[in-house]
């Protein structure tokens, strides 16, 4: 091969590799397009691609359309403590299943399988019952406990800790460390990444998640962005496109935040020979 | 590993278990209960005994018919169509470390994140008929248009399109870690051999990252079963039943046709399916124990 | 790691920020005031709309708080309102489409009888029948029972690009085949992509079936008679050929987007229920009327929208008629919310106040008024559980209008699933 030849070969892989990111960042831009543009130029036929003058007026009118604030309070307060109740639940046990031998240990992991694998659409109506049964509709609770385990986190981070030789936990035994200092001062150090990526994965579909809020509240003190932004589309005849994208770009704006914090993570997370 | 004290393990893992009896094992027991009733749901006492008969009417409907065949089919074209474009770029996007790369890489997972809603409105635009983008790259290059989401040949294959187009990102950044933790030393020892970039990649790459592609493979056929939301929000299971799924079915028995008692027949039905995968899962694990 | 502190502590202040700003409100609120719960569909401009009735009729007066809160579109939130009622936590009043409401109503005491109410408080039974049909559980007996009275009122009308026509020195067209000629001209002529846009509804199901002088079930109300006897075949094999000769464009199943096809000028007419006048006015440019629909054989329409009920379960039902005969006596109330959203006055009474009175000056309004006396619901009479099946009806319109499968064949696939559908709901 020439140098020429070459040459001209990495042009064509740069330009190829500039598609692939168009076809990934297309969809989002246009997103961020139609939520400044005006009336006429959303239901233009075909499509407006650039607006004409930008109505960032878009984002006020859609934050203001309701009480957005309290939405975004409680998608926070909801967030966070599915997260912190998970990262509780979720290492111990994947700590459990990856480095202890037990009686039952494949049924139990079996069902942490099935959990991994059933749809809430299975789930909901059971839950529902007995949520409202308790008594607890008016609080953010049915939003919170049903996602107390983690599945595929577990499953994650279990495949994470198999790695992490026996041999560290042996000796750190023998300096009288308990399963609980082990735990924070061996195994979460040494996968980090495995952590950031499943706290990511569970931000990105708590956060986007409209089904199971829609489900478990009535009133709007409990409710989500999600729904908040749902609530921009028009019962009869057509909806404003605008207001809704600016919603949802507002429900995405955290989630691209989040993202920028951990991507370095995202990639090493399955680097470290992680899976197997 | 050993341990003195027996009950540790069993410490450790429940209050996960805990978790999972109270909000998967609890609503399944459920579910298989209701499955032999026609449920009313509002007065829970008249709810009435009928055996199977929420199986046997389930059975003939067309569209519980289509619902199997298509959540199949969902499965297996979004396995492995993903899993081949995600290795394709992956084993292209995998040999250098410019920040150029990391840019592409950020980008790919940006679909990830998007919600449902704007994903629905844009591809129901770029998929119209008329008027959409994609029949107009098609006739540009002089291929016959398509009416994509709005008829039932090409509904499936539109739905499998945007979930492609939604995964695929995340499955290449799994696979393009896999391959940069390869040792340098084994490609160089392959240079030396002479050996042609395909051969490298069938006798080396794919060897060593097969474990994240049994992981990739799992993940993503767990998902591909799923699937409910695209659905949702592109055709509604339409045209005519044509797109839709397992669980869609399940999800339109209770919210439009209020027959909760043949939802959770139908959620039994997946209930199976999904048994029969996790032993799969088992059966595929002692293999790989096997061979290592 | 600094970092991923550095955050998680900036969240938990942020959380404890906005738990305690997000509490207050909530505390607010007991002022010895009979708290009255309110479920509603109405989002974006239209649920905005309610929310401002409802502080009106709350800053009224000093006895009730009526607390207004979305719960999805009509199928969310009748399916959510039966789990809730089961549980035992249903609202005390509901706003659902007027084809849900029939879920509800066909299951005894779930919803209070509102005529015992009405005699009470002296406001007047004047409703217009055209929409009442489903309200009671015989159309003979409404001034006996009623399970919910009708708020946004509407019937499917007719867009039509006037502009267009006049300059093409076109007639508007009054039957489906003056339709199809006047279309296929338009279409001929390169003026327009398709002729008039169809929501994608099974409403203008039964619209098309009343139209050929027939009725959608069997006396009984349990199988399609329509398709048994032939006649809806033929209707509906001419509402395919309108299809495929592109005179009909069958809107998506999501994201519908007819009204924009109208608006932009791809199509010159839109068949459209009168509750959607707003979101057509705010996007057509040009000059357009309301007409009614194009006939068959006589001119029929069923009547839509949505109801108000109150639920047996209902703790404080005294307060929540106060907020129902506020409603529906003062000009604030339905008559408000009606006119806003182009909504057709439901009750005589309502029809006489200020607000209607107002938007009646409309010829566009007016004109959708005067077609309700064609209102034609025979599938409601004779099968009041048609909300059940409309799937099985959505999925024929799809197969016939998408796919161009055939009619015969798809009608009578469509009439063996509801006729065993309808047993089952028997049984």
């Amino acid at each position: 091969m020439g140098e020429k030849t070459n040459r001209w070969w990495n042009y064509f892989g740069y330009a190829a590799k500039l598609l692939v990111v168009f076809i990934f960042v297309f969809p989002f831009l246009w997103m961020f397009s139609v939520s400044l543009q005006n009336n006429d130029e959303i239901t233009a036929i075909p499509i407006t691609l650039i607006p004409s003058i930008p109505q960032w007026g878009n984002y006020v009118e859609a934050f203001t359309s309701g009480p957005f604030l309290q939405y975004l309070g409680n998608s926070v307060i909801i967030i966070v403590s599915i997260i912190v109740i998970q990262m509780a639940v979720m290492i111990p046990a994947a700590y459990g299943f990856a480095k202890y031998e037990f009686k039952g240990k494949n049924f139990l992991f079996g069902l942490v399988m099935l959990a991994f694998m059933t749809p809430v659409q299975l789930t909901f109506l059971p839950i529902y019952n007995m949520m409202s049964k308790a008594g607890l509709m008016d609080t953010l609770l049915p939003q919170i406990l049903p996602s107390m385990t983690n599945a595929f986190g577990i499953f994650l981070l279990r495949q994470y800790f198999m790695q992490i030789p026996d041999e560290l936990i042996e000796s750190a035994k023998l300096d009288h460390a308990g399963s609980l200092k082990i735990i924070l001062k061996l195994m979460l150090p040494m996968s980090k990444p495995a952590l950031t990526s499943i706290i990511l994965f569970s931000f990105v579909g708590h956060w986007n998640d409209y089904f199971w809020p829609l489900v478990m509240t009535a009133s709007e003190k409990v409710r989500p962005l999600t729904i908040g932004v749902s609530m921009l589309k028009n019962t009869e005849g057509a909806s404003s496109w605008n207001l809704i994208m600016a919603g949802n770009m507002i429900l995405v704006l955290p989630i691209l935040i989040v993202y920028c914090f951990c991507s370095k993570y995202i990639v090493s997370s399955f680097t470290y020979s992680g899976i197997k | 590993m050993k341990d003195g004290k027996k009950w540790i393990p069993y410490l450790l893992v429940a209050p996960a278990m805990a978790g999972i009896a109270l909000f998967v094992i609890y609503p399944m027991v459920n579910l298989v209960y209701m499955s032999f009733f026609k449920v009313n749901q509002m007065n829970p006492d008249k709810n009435k005994f009928v055996l199977f008969d929420n199986y046997t009417k389930m059975f003939r409907t067309s569209a519980f018919q289509k619902a199997m065949v298509n959540t199949g089919y969902y499965a297996l074209f979004s396995v492995v169509i993903i899993l081949a474009l995600a290795l394709l770029l992956s084993v292209w996007l995998a040999g250098r470390r410019t920040k150029f790369h990391s840019f592409v890489q950020g980008c790919a997972f940006l679909p990830h994140v998007i919600s449902m809603v704007s994903i629905g409105l844009i591809f129901q635009q770029m998929m119209d008929p008329d008027f959409g983008i994609f029949n107009a790259i098609l006739n540009a290059l002089g291929l016959p248009a398509l009416s994509w989401l709005r008829s039932s040949d090409t509904a499936v294959g539109s739905i499998v399109f945007v979930n492609v187009w939604k995964s695929v990102g995340y499955y290449t950044l799994i696979l393009i870690a896999a391959i940069q933790s390869i040792p340098e030393s084994i490609y160089e020892a392959a240079a030396l051999d002479n050996a042609g970039k395909l051969k490298v990649f069938f006798k080396i790459t794919l060897p060593m990252i097969s474990p994240q592609i049994f992981f990739v493979l799992i993940v993503l056929s767990i998902g591909s079963f799923k699937i409910f939301d695209l659905i949702s929000i592109m055709t509604a299971g339409g045209p005519n039943n044509a797109s839709t799924s397992l669980v869609y079915y399940i999800y339109a028995n209770v919210f439009q046709d209020f027959d909760v008692g043949r939802a959770a027949a139908a959620g039994v039905v997946l209930l199976g399916l999904v048994g029969v995968m996790t032993v799969l899962y088992f059966v595929g694990l002692a293999k790989k124990v096997h061979y290592q | 790691m600094k970092k991923s502190v550095k955050a998680a502590a900036l969240a938990m202040a942020s959380v404890t920020a906005v738990s305690m700003f997000t509490q207050i409100p909530v505390m607010a609120e007991e002022n010895g005031k009979t708290t009255v719960t309110f479920w509603h569909s109405m989002s974006g401009e239209n649920g905005e709309l309610l929310q401002s009735i409802v502080d009106n009729y709350n800053n009224s007066q000093d006895q009730v708080e009526v607390v207004a809160e979305y719960q999805g579109n009509y199928y969310d939130a009748i399916a959510k309102v039966q789990t809730a009622i089961g549980a035992g936590n249903g609202p005390d009043i509901l706003q659902t489409g007027s084809g849900q409401i029939s879920v509800l109503a066909k299951e005894d005491g779930i919803l209070e009888n509102l005529v015992p109410y009405m005699e009470e408080s002296g406001m007047p039974n004047d409703f217009y029948e055209g929409f009442l049909t489903g309200l009671s559980f015989d159309p003979e007996t409404t001034d006996e029972t009623l399970l919910g009275f009708p708020m946004g009122c509407s019937v499917p009308v007719m867009y039509c690009n006037t502009a267009m026509l006049e300059e093409a020195g076109l007639e508007v067209p009054t039957t489906w085949d003056e339709m199809m000629d006047v279309c296929t001209k338009l279409i001929d002529d390169g003026k327009i992509e398709y002729g008039f846009a169809l929501p994608h509804d099974p409403w203008y199901f039964w619209m098309f079936i009343a139209q050929n002088d027939t009725y959608c079930f069997s006396e009984d109300g349990s199988t399609m008679s329509c398709v048994e006897d032939g006649t809806g075949i033929e209707m509906w094999e001419k509402v395919q050929d309108m299809a495929e000769n592109k005179v009909l464009y069958f809107g998506p199943a999501q994201d519908d987007n007819s009204v924009a096809m109208f608006a932009e000028g791809k199509t010159a007419f839109l068949i459209n229920s009168i509750g959607g006048m707003l979101s057509v006015d705010s996007a057509a440019d040009f000059d357009y009327s309301v007409e009614f629909v194009p006939q068959e054989k006589s001119l029929a329409v069923p009547t839509g929208g949505n109801a108000l009920c109150m639920l047996a379960s209902s703790e404080v039902k005294d307060a929540a008629w106060d907020f129902l005969n506020w409603m529906y006596t003062d000009n604030g109330g339905v008559a408000t919310y009606s006119a806003s959203i182009g909504y057709l006055p439901c009750s005589e009474t309502i029809a006489e106040m200020d607000a209607i009175q107002e938007k009646r000056e409309d010829p566009n309004y007016q004109k959708a008024f005067e077609e309700l006396d064609y209102a034609d619901n025979n599938h409601m009479v004779r099968q009041p559980n048609n909300g059940d099946i409309t799937s099985y009806i959505t999925a024929m319109m799809e197969a016939t209008l998408y796919d161009f499968e055939d009619v015969t064949e798809q009608m009578t696939i469509m009439n063996e699933e509801v006729t065993s559908a309808l047993a089952d709901l028997a049984e």
